[in-house]
C-alpha cells in the first residue's frame, strides 16, 4: 500500500535526480519511492509490517525537500567541450560481461572485473598517467584506510555524512576476542556479533585520493607550486543509488593533485581540460565538460550553489547510450583554500595555499567506453586497439 | 535615515549576528578575512542576508558578494528591480 508525503515546495526540475538519491537514507523502513510529475508530493511503501513509520517518514522526505529547495538555486549549466562518440554500440554491457565471467558483483557496490575490463582501466591508468607528465606530478601512493582526524578536519563528516564508510575492528580484550570468534555468524544478510565488541573509529575507508595527499602536506609550509599524482580506492556509500559500475561503494580512482597559488592552481585546471578533451577525443567518446556540484547532505546542501557560484567543479559527462543518460567519469576541482585553511598548509609567507585536483573513475570510464563502442576490439578505435 | 542606509545598517547587522562581530567590525571584513566567513560560512551569510530581505541573489551574483560593501550594493539593486 503506497502513502503520500505532501511537500512543501515543488521539486524545480533540474533538483529531481539529487532529490531522490537523497530519499534513501529517510529511513530503512521505505521501500519503494516515487515522484508524480506535479513534483509537490512523494508517493512511498514501507517494510510490511513497519506502516507505523509512515508519517515520521512522509514528514522526513518533507523536510528533505524544503531544505534542499532553500538551498537551492536556479542555474544553466557552463558547457565548455561536447563531443559525440564515434561508436555505434547501445547496449548495455554489463548483462554480457556478467554472462562472459568478466563482471562478478559481490555485493551491493562490489564488482569484480575480468581480464578484459582489467585490460580496459590498466589501459586508461596508462593513458591518464602519460597524460599527466606534461604536468610534472610527484607520484605517490596512499593507504585506503584514512584517519577520522583528517575528515573532520576537512569538515567531510558534516557534508557528506551519508557517503561515509566506518571502519572498525575487535577491540583488544581477550574475553571480546574470544567471544566473537565463537558467536560471529552471517545470518544471510549481516554479520551477527555484539556490538560492544567493536572499536571505536578510528579509521574509515577514503572517500576520495586527494585527502591523503592534504594530510601529507599537514601542517607544512610550501615554498612552491607543486603537482602530485596517485591512484587508489575510493569508497563512497550510496545506498539504492549503487547500481553496477555506474555507481559502486568501492572503485579506483587516478588523480592529479595541484598545491600552490590560486593561480598556479587554476592554470593547471585549464590545462588538464584541454589535455583530457585531447585524450577523450582519441578514444572516440561521445562526452560533455559541463559545471558540476557534489553531492552534499541535505544540511550542506547550498555547497552545492557556492560550487556553481564560483565554478569550483566541472565534470566529464560521458554518454551512455544504453540509458540515454550521461555518467561522471571524471571532473576537473578548484578548492580555492579550503584545504590549507582546514589542515594549515600555508605557502612561505604563512598564507594558506590553494588547491585543486581531477581524479577520473577508470572503472566508469570503461563502463562508459563499452557502452559506446560494444564488446567487439574491432570496432574500437584505433588509438585503443593498438595499445 | 535614507533608504540606502537603512539597508547598510541592516546589512551590518545581519553579518555581525551571523559572525558574531559588532557591527562597526564589519566593514573591515570579507569573505577569508574572517574564521566564518570562508567558502562553507559564505553561503549560511548569504541565505541570513537573503531572509532579512525577502530575496534571493542568483547563483552567478553569489560570486561577487564577498563583503559587505558588495551585498549593500545587490541588495539596493534588487530592491529597485
Amino acid at each position: 500500500m503506497y502513502s503520500t508525503a505532501e511537500l512543501p515546495v515543488t521539486i524545480p526540475d533540474e533538483l529531481v535526480d539529487d532529490f531522490l538519491a537523497k530519499l534513501h537514507y529517510v529511513s530503512e523502513s521505505l521501500e519503494r519511492f516515487e515522484l508524480p510529475s506535479e513534483r509537490n508530493s512523494v508517493r512511498f511503501q514501507v517494510t510490511p509490517g513497519r506502516e507505523h513509520d509512515s508519517s515520521l517518514i512522509a514528514s522526513r522526505i518533507a523536510e528533505v525537500a524544503k531544505k534542499m529547495c532553500d538551498a537551492h538555486r536556479p542555474s544553466e549549466a557552463k558547457v565548455l567541450v561536447s563531443r559525440k562518440s564515434t561508436g555505434h554500440y547501445d547496449l548495455d554491457p554489463q548483462p554480457i560481461l556478467e554472462r562472459e565471467g568478466e563482471l562478478r558483483r559481490f555485493g551491493q557496490g562490489r564488482y569484480g572485473l575480468g581480464p578484459r575490463l582489467v585490460g580496459l582501466t590498466t589501459f586508461f591508468d596508462r593513458e591518464l598517467t602519460r597524460m599527466f607528465e606534461s604536468f610534472s606530478p610527484e607520484p605517490h601512493q596512499f593507504p585506503s584506510l584514512i584517519g577520522a582526524d583528517v575528515l573532520e578536519s576537512c569538515k567531510y563528516l558534516r557534508s557528506f555524512p551519508h557517503a561515509l564508510t566506518l571502519v572498525s575492528h575487535l577491540r583488544e580484550d581477550l574475553a571480546a576476542v574470544q567471544d566473537f570468534a565463537r558467536s560471529a555468524k552471517w545470518d544471510g544478510k549481516q554479520l551477527l556479533s555484539d556490538p560492544s565488541h567493536l572499536s571505536a573509529i578510528e579509521c574509515l575507508l577514503a572517500p576520495a585520493v586527494c585527502f591523503h595527499c592534504f594530510a601529507w602536506l599537514q601542517d607544512s609550509r610550501q615554498a612552491q607550486d607543486r603537482s602530485f599524482t596517485a591512484v587508489g580506492k575510493c569508497f563512497r556509500y550510496e545506498s539504492g543509488n549503487l547500481e553496477g559500475l555506474e555507481r559502486l561503494w568501492d572503485f579506483t580512482m587516478r588523480e592529479l593533485i595541484f598545491v600552490g597559488s590560486p593561480e598556479f592552481v587554476l592554470a593547471q585546471r585549464e590545462k588538464a581540460i584541454a589535455a583530457t578533451t585531447q585524450l577523450l577525443d582519441e578514444w572516440g567518446l561521445g562526452y560533455e565538460i559541463r559545471s558540476a556540484t557534489d553531492p552534499f547532505f541535505i544540511e550542506e546542501y547550498a555547497s552545492a550553489t557556492f560550487q556553481l557560484a564560483f565554478d569550483l567543479k566541472f565534470e566529464v559527462r560521458a554518454n551512455l547510450p544504453y540509458k540515454g543518460k550521461t555518467l561522471a567519469v571524471g571532473s576537473f576541482n578548484f578548492h580555492q583554500d579550503y584545504f590549507g585553511r582546514s589542515l594549515n598548509i600555508t605557502n612561505s609567507a604563512g598564507v594558506p595555499v590553494s588547491t585543486g585536483c581531477v581524479g577520473f573513475g577508470l572503472e566508469r570510464l570503461a563502463l562508459a567506453f563499452l557502452a559506446q563502442h560494444g564488446l567487439d576490439q574491432s570496432n574500437w578505435p584505433a588509438s585503443v586497439i593498438d595499445q | 535615515m535614507t533608504e540606502n542606509n537603512q539597508i547598510k545598517q541592516r546589512v551590518e547587522e545581519t553579518l555581525a549576528r551571523v559572525l558574531g562581530v559588532s557591527p562597526n567590525e564589519v566593514s573591515a571584513l570579507g569573505m577569508g578575512l574572517h574564521p566564518r566567513w570562508d567558502s562553507m560560512g559564505h553561503m549560511e551569510l548569504i541565505m541570513q542576508i537573503e531572509k532579512e530581505f525577502g530575496l534571493r541573489f542568483p547563483t552567478y551574483e553569489i560570486a561577487e558578494l564577498v563583503n559587505p560593501a558588495a551585498i549593500v550594493k545587490a541588495v539596493e539593486r534588487v530592491n529597485h528591480k
